[in-house]
């Protein structure tokens, strides 16, 4: 499938168009045929795996407001569960939401250790590992070239101020590749018609901020 | 509703940007692929006490409370779980040791049922400790590192009994 091999490459393959049938991080067939793969010892599978629901498995843990720090021994010990557990899965196909479910139990559990908690607004924007050349790095790098990076920056900086339910709601919702409605719904223990409605919501609620921003920084 | 997606594309660029995966998890997620574990039983999470914790109870300062199950082995662990405190990439408070791990080394104290002595492994990443259980099963090693965290259990007697690995935990 073309939208597997572009995605394993790291690309961002999303079009703009996720309702209904737009493309999600990877579909319940494939995914049961990469678990199967896995399984019998494919490495080639294991790694689409963490190509197709890595970035899930992060949105959970950091929808829950975990500092990174917190969020990466959730993020592994949720791929170590599954390496050994990949044999033993009862429904391949859904491993996208056992992925999901297993990262909201371990994000719980850190905050009852009493973890420090963060809003993502609450940190810097620009605390990136020094290791981070990925090739979606080196595509931001062109976009800022092309003076697109303010753009960006309003936007997440408005996320920012949304209202807990919101930016817990569209952390996993704007996970890449996106996840299905099932997987969000797992990742963060809620029933899955409330999605689209607080979805919309949400939205309306941050394109009122972005456009109150880009107002105050025109030009005079 | 066209408009609602380009925004919500637009959103996903941005934490793409300012929120990645670590490379260093992304890595580590792969390479759990070759830390599985084919010729050896599981011994599986069946008791966690953080699952008990109360939401009004700071659970920081217990220690934490995990029973694993697998291969007619129960193996009860007692983790102390380092105070909160300094930031996890801080450097070591004055007087403890240059070698502790960040926010402080984990102490994994446990035993083996039924009692019998035992090589056990602690297991961070692709590090490693040793010990061993005495003949009534107890044990008691310092984990290697920081982040998620086995055991390996390989019973010494004559018995021939099979290693066990456990699930993995955070620290």
């Amino acid at each position: 499938m073309k939208v597997f091999a572009a995605r394993t490459a790291g690309q961002v393959v999303a079009g703009p168009n996720r309702q209904g049938t737009g493309r999600l991080a990877v579909d319940v067939e494939e995914a049961g045929a990469l678990v199967r793969s896995a399984a019998a010892g494919d490495p080639a599978a294991w790694r689409a795996l963490v190509a197709g629901f890595g970035g899930l498995v992060w949105s959970v843990a950091r929808a829950h407001h975990l500092n990174r720090a917190d969020a990466e021994d959730v993020y592994q010990v949720t791929w170590l569960r599954l390496a050994e557990h990949i044999g033993r899965l009862k429904q391949p196909e859904r491993v996208g939401a056992w992925l999901a479910t297993t990262a909201r139990n371990e994000s719980v559990k850190v905050i009852r250790t009493g973890a420090r908690l963060t809003l993502t607004g609450d940190e810097r924007v620009f605390d990136r590992g020094s290791d981070d050349a990925s090739p979606e790095r080196l595509a931001i790098d062109a976009e800022e070239a092309a003076g697109k990076a303010e753009r960006v920056r309003q936007v997440w900086a408005a996320f920012g101020r949304l209202p807990e339910r919101c930016q817990r709601l569209l952390r996993v919702l704007l996970a890449a590749p996106p996840p299905s409605y099932a997987e969000v719904a797992e990742g963060l223990g809620i029933p899955i018609g409330s999605i689209g409605p607080t979805r919309a919501r949400c939205l309306g609620r941050l394109r009122a901020l972005v456009t109150k921003a880009e107002m105050q920084s025109q030009p005079r | 509703m066209g408009d609602e997606n380009v925004l919500e594309q637009r959103l996903r660029r941005a934490a793409e940007l300012f929120d990645p995966v670590p490379p260093r998890s992304t890595a580590v997620a792969i390479a759990a692929f070759g830390w599985r574990t084919i010729d050896t039983e599981l011994a599986e999470l069946v008791f966690d006490s953080l699952d008990e914790v109360a939401a009004t109870v700071r659970g920081g300062a217990q220690p934490r409370l995990l029973t694993f199950e697998g291969s007619g082995l129960t193996i009860e662990v007692e983790l102390t779980v380092p105070a909160p405190g300094p930031p996890a990439s801080g450097s070591p408070s004055p007087g403890s040791p240059p070698s502790a791990a960040p926010g402080g080394a984990r102490r994994v104290v446990g035993r083996v049922l039924p009692g019998q002595p035992a090589d056990i492994e602690v297991w961070q990443g692709d590090r490693r400790a040793a010990g061993t259980a005495d003949a009534l099963g107890r044990f008691a090693v310092t984990a290697p590192g920081s982040g998620p965290l086995r055991l390996r259990v390989r019973p010494a007697g004559d018995t021939g009994g099979r290693a066990v690995v456990t699930d993995w935990v955070i620290g």
